[in-house]
């Protein structure tokens, strides 16, 4: 087989679309050595095209238990690395936190049956404080999952698309935009920003030379953050661009540090 | 007692194992984070067994870690060469068990799986409208033979075979098919 002959069955060949002896041709010329006539590049080029196609697959996470045989089959062991939680993970965590929240309301309850003493009082308390905690961080969880159906749902409309919001100067990370400009409606999210202590993400409109709008703030979601833009700053024509800044807690009225910026229109 | 030799050899080969590795295991594990989804889908979709889909995950990365030192960067990400393992594997389990036509029929039946998260499911829907776009930017005879390849698994004998055209015309669709989709997804950049 010649190089020419391969450069001409690359794409079959990339695809996996060859009988079994042509393809054992290309493999065996492949494998030679040399010299090559632009038959290596036209191979690369169709199996990254090849390689590309599957992106149309919806992907599929294998089963937990799979990294763990690869890694026995390795023979070797890898230092502990923090797992993923997934959006199952989180439910469970949910479920486990309400749970306990039941069970320390359960326990708030009898104990004030019995609460006679000021010790039993200031213990009482406290477990209220933790009833309060656990309820917020419940009602932190339902909002993050909420917003997750929400945006999910948003996804599958028609009309929406989706904007890549890139990283400034100086600045790392990236997101995307769930716009749909037909319905006034955007959700951003990230999979890499984490605000610092005392921070927080907020989110910003922009039109034309006018100043940012702020239109609300990232949450953290499974997986990282997410936030629903203002429907209210989206009505009209689509803006120009959405970003994402660093803020103290609370917000600014204008952004602070731009981390995240995406261009809408156009 | 092993003599000064032979502690000079077994470190020798200690060397030599760890250079034919050529990645050590939280590189394979980063490249499993990366991309193991679009390895499992990429089996699941043409043998339609969650179990044997997983075996071919399994075998995929243990070959990228047998092999790694002979990946060249020049020739392509790895995780291109992960999905083209993956994809080769699962050819050969459906074609060892002759139901290459049977998965393209069965390929609208996709497998209940547990969503992936919101961002990871934006993220992947934007590269797959790139994809989709150069896809139907294709003349439908391309397509569908493109599609016949890919998705079904079939060879340029059987996509002739099924679509009723001579082989030549099908190989020449399959090759001018590539070709746009090359230039398409370059020029969108990735």
């Amino acid at each position: 087989m010649t190089c020419a002959e391969v450069v001409e069955l690359a794409g079959a060949f990339a695809l996996g679309a060859l009988e079994r002896e042509e393809r054992a041709a290309v493999e065996e010329h492949l494998a030679g050595p040399g010299p090559h006539q632009g038959c290596l590049d036209a191979v690369d080029r169709a199996r990254a095209t090849a390689a590309e196609l599957s992106r149309v697959l919806p992907e599929s996470r294998p089963d937990p238990g799979i990294w763990r045989a690869i890694e026995a089959r390795t023979g070797a062991t890898s230092r502990p690395q923090r797992a993923r939680i997934g959006p199952w993970g989180w439910a469970a965590a949910a479920a486990a936190v309400a749970a306990l929240a039941f069970l320390q309301l359960e326990r708030l309850e009898s104990r004030r049956q019995r609460a006679e003493s000021r010790q039993a009082r200031a213990e009482l308390q406290a477990l209220a404080g933790e009833r309060d905690r656990l309820r917020a961080e419940v009602g932190a969880l339902a909002a993050a999952g909420a917003l997750q159906g929400d945006a999910l749902a948003l996804l599958d409309r028609p009309g929406t698309r989706l904007v890549s919001l890139e990283p400034q100067p100086g600045q790392r990370g990236r997101g995307v935009a769930i716009v749909n400009v037909a319905e006034g409606r955007a959700v951003v999210a990230s999979s890499s920003l984490a605000p610092p202590p005392g921070k927080t993400f907020q989110l910003w409109v922009i039109r034309g030379a006018a100043p940012p709008r702020p239109a609300g703030f990232l949450q953290q979601t499974p997986g990282g953050a997410a936030g629903e833009v203002d429907p209210g700053l989206l009505r009209g024509p689509p803006p120009d661009a959405l970003a994402v800044s660093l803020e103290p807690a609370g917000g600014s009225p204008s952004p602070t540090q731009v981390v995240l910026v995406g261009k809408v229109a156009g | 007692m092993i003599d000064p030799a032979g502690l000079a050899a077994l470190a020798l080969l200690i060397l030599a194992a760890a250079a034919i590795a050529g990645m050590d295991l939280g590189e394979l594990r980063a490249l499993y984070d990366a991309c193991s989804g679009r390895v499992m889908a990429v089996a699941l979709h043409l043998l339609r067994d969650r179990g044997e889909a997983e075996d071919v995950v399994q075998e995929t990365f243990l070959e990228l870690w047998r092999r790694a030192s002979a990946y060249d960067p020049a020739r392509g990400s790895r995780e291109a060469w992960a999905v083209l393992i993956a994809r080769s594997r699962a050819l050969d389990r459906l074609r060892a068990r002759g139901s290459a036509r049977h998965a393209l029929e069965r390929a609208a039946e996709d497998p209940v799986v547990p969503p992936p998260p919101l961002i990871e499911l934006a993220e992947a829907r934007q590269l797959r409208s790139r994809v989709q776009d150069a896809l139907a930017m294709l003349p439908a005879p391309q397509r569908e033979a493109v599609e016949l390849a890919y998705f079904g698994g079939l060879t340029q004998v059987e996509i002739a075979a099924r679509v009723g055209e001579p082989l030549g015309t099908v190989k020449t669709r399959l090759r001018l098919a590539m070709e746009k989709l090359a230039a398409h997804l370059a020029e969108g950049g990735s």
